[in-house]
């Protein structure tokens, strides 16, 4: 989103360039209905929000404080949803001298309106979720199965995989990782001990390591465990370093390290 | 089954305390009618404001989070029982004049939209979001140490230095406060809780906007918030405020798409009307002071929101001298801007 001009991110934001072409008219319709006092304030507001941020200079001086990432959330001020919603309360409110004919084209542009929209409601990603914690079961079956078999109360280091990375620390802040997410997104420089923990356990590239340099980096770090999504190859692999399984969680799997 | 029981009475406490907050300061506010809607909106500015106040001395100096614990439970409490011994007369007026002159058709629709999304909030599950990390994260290490901000979220290794942008906003100290106080699962507090609030003050400050541009159009009351509900599940982008309202309501950014920036406007809307108004100006400080508290996101959209919305209003109306009130409320946000830029280029920084 940094090298994007100003219609670029509000293309971006906006998802289809009709649902952001809706509620710029909608912008300008409440402005044509205000009374005169009104409308100069509402007028001068817009030019001045185009002024301080909806232009290309205003963007480059966002980008050139490392902040172009979130230059998306100015956008936030003129809510799409809440100035088309209002649009369409202005038009029923002038409207009145259609009489029923106004229900008529209220239904209509709100039908518009949805259809230039995308709905969370038909994507993919809603989901219901795995259990009150709104978390997959494996990161509670793994947590749980860890302080198991730990039977200790120090705290337990792992390492592990994406998926635990993101949410083993959210449910269970006891457990350490030897990595983390910030790692992932290339935020933290590692040690060699762990980039190859990383390598092995994160990218899977196992095939190519040797035992002892992979045995030796779980000693350098100090791993109490390894949890990892469940593969032959990468299971006979750990198992091969001196690693224990000590039991799957549907598709994950436990590994203690044997000091 | 318990953890969700005691989400649901934190929610209902979050609530009162808003409502509690909000119905003192509105008590003041001579020319602000009371509503029930506009106290708690107006008491979560309030609350957080206040809670900054006794929070940040805590993270800063590196004090333990139970001791927060007990210092805002004993404050909060003292000023929830406080509030309503001397509201609850005026609630229960409010509430029987609110049932008798509000009976509307669409007041059931709206009513039942909102139920809606906070289920569909609560139950539903989506794509996995980086930021969760941290911010869930930093509460469950605040809880498991008992410290504020001094753990790394991400691997729980203690970190150097403070980090200000995120220990700076208080949203994930108060929740790690009430996990603690309730001894409930972050990820239930924020998931569910903070993020049904997230949606019930979104459509708040959305029925005032409608009530204060609509005034006499009482059908449009209703009509415009379920129509807003309607359109934001009707919005999906990747970076737009629906996303976050209906997804990610436990993060600040949430909260200043959905509730910050939507109660600047709605101030703003009854400052045109009368630039005057010193209540409004008044509830406009108290916003600027407490965004930046709630979404560090605020500090730099609020401070160009209040310049544009009002600098145009007071060159209208010739009331030059309102630019120094403007400069006063834009005050928090500029301060914290400045400490952000210090903290970045290196020249301003806590070790632990």
């Amino acid at each position: 989103m940094q090298q994007l001009s100003v219609i670029d991110s509000f293309h971006e934001f906006a998802g289809t360039t009709i649902y952001g072409s809706l509620a710029l008219i909608a912008l300008v319709y409440i402005w044509t209905g205000l009374k005169a006092d009104f409308r100069k304030k509402y007028g001068w507001t817009l030019v001045m929000l185009f002024l301080l941020c909806f232009n290309e200079l205003a963007h480059m001086v966002i980008v050139k404080l490392g902040e172009g990432g979130t230059y998306y959330r100015f956008f936030w001020i003129l809510s799409m949803p809440l100035v088309m919603t209002l649009g369409i309360g202005y038009f029923v409110e002038r409207s009145r001298n259609m009489g029923k004919l106004r229900y008529v084209a209220m239904v209509l542009l709100i039908g518009i309106g949805l259809f230039a929209g995308n709905t969370f409601l038909s994507k993919d990603m809603v989901q219901m979720p795995q259990n009150v914690y709104k978390i997959p079961d494996e990161v509670v079956m793994s947590s749980y199965i860890i302080h198991e078999d730990a039977q200790t109360d120090e705290p337990q280091i792992i390492a592990t995989d994406y998926l635990m990375l993101v949410y083993l620390r959210q449910y269970d802040a006891s457990l350490r990782l030897c990595y983390g997410l910030d790692t992932y997104m290339g935020r933290r420089t590692m040690s060699d001990a762990q980039s190859i923990l990383y390598e092995v356990i994160l990218k899977k590239n196992y095939q190519e390591m040797p035992l002892d340099d992979f045995k030796n980096a779980l000693a350098n770090c100090k791993i109490d465990y390894v949890v990892v999504e469940y593969s032959e190859g990468l299971d006979t692999y750990l198992k091969d370093c001196g690693l224990i399984g000590v039991c799957p969680t549907g598709s994950y799997s436990v590994y203690r390290v044997e000091e | 089954m318990i953890y969700l029981l005691k989400a649901g009475l934190l929610l209902i406490l979050y609530l009162l305390m808003y409502l509690s907050f909000g119905s003192l300061i509105l008590r003041q506010c001579k020319t602000i009618p009371f509503s029930f809607a506009k106290a708690i909106a107006v008491g979560f500015f309030v609350y957080f404001g206040c809670f900054q106040l006794i929070a940040l001395p805590f993270t800063l100096l590196l004090q333990p989070l139970h001791i927060l614990t007990y210092v805002w439970a004993i404050l909060a409490g003292a000023i929830v029982i406080f509030a309503c011994v001397i509201n609850f007369k005026q609630w229960v007026e409010y509430a029987k004049h609110w049932y008798q002159s509000h009976k509307h058709p669409l007041l059931i629709v709206l009513l039942g939209f909102v139920i809606l999304e906070c289920l569909f909030v609560c139950m539903s599950d989506s794509l996995t979001w980086f930021d969760s990390t941290y911010y869930i994260g930093v509460v469950s290490a605040a809880i498991q140490t008992d410290t504020l901000y001094q753990i790394d979220p991400y691997t729980g290794a203690a970190t150097d230095i403070l980090n200000f942008r995120y220990a700076l906003a208080t949203l994930g100290t108060h929740s790690a406060v009430f996990c603690k106080l309730f001894h409930i699962h972050p990820l239930i507090e924020m998931k569910l809780t903070v993020g049904t609030i997230d949606v019930l003050l979104s459509n708040c400050i959305v029925y005032e906007i409608a009530r204060t541009i609509f005034i006499k159009k009482r059908y449009l009351w209703y009509f415009i918030p379920a129509l807003n509900i309607l359109f934001v599940f009707w919005f999906y982008t990747p970076y737009s405020e629906s996303l976050f309202l209906l997804f990610r309501g436990y993060e600040g950014k949430a909260f200043c798409g959905n509730v910050i920036i939507p109660m600047a406007i709605w101030i703003c809307i009854n400052l045109w009307r009368d630039i005057q108004n010193k209540d409004y100006w008044a509830m406009l400080f108290v916003l600027t002071f407490s965004c930046n508290t709630i979404s560090m996101s605020s500090m730099v959209i609020i401070a160009v929101l209040l310049a544009a919305f009002l600098l145009p209003t007071i060159f209208l109306e010739k009331q030059y001298q309102r630019i120094w009130t403007l400069l006063i409320c834009e005050m928090p946000c500029l301060i914290v801007c400045l400490i952000m830029l210090l903290y970045r280029k290196q020249l301003l920084y806590i070790y632990i």
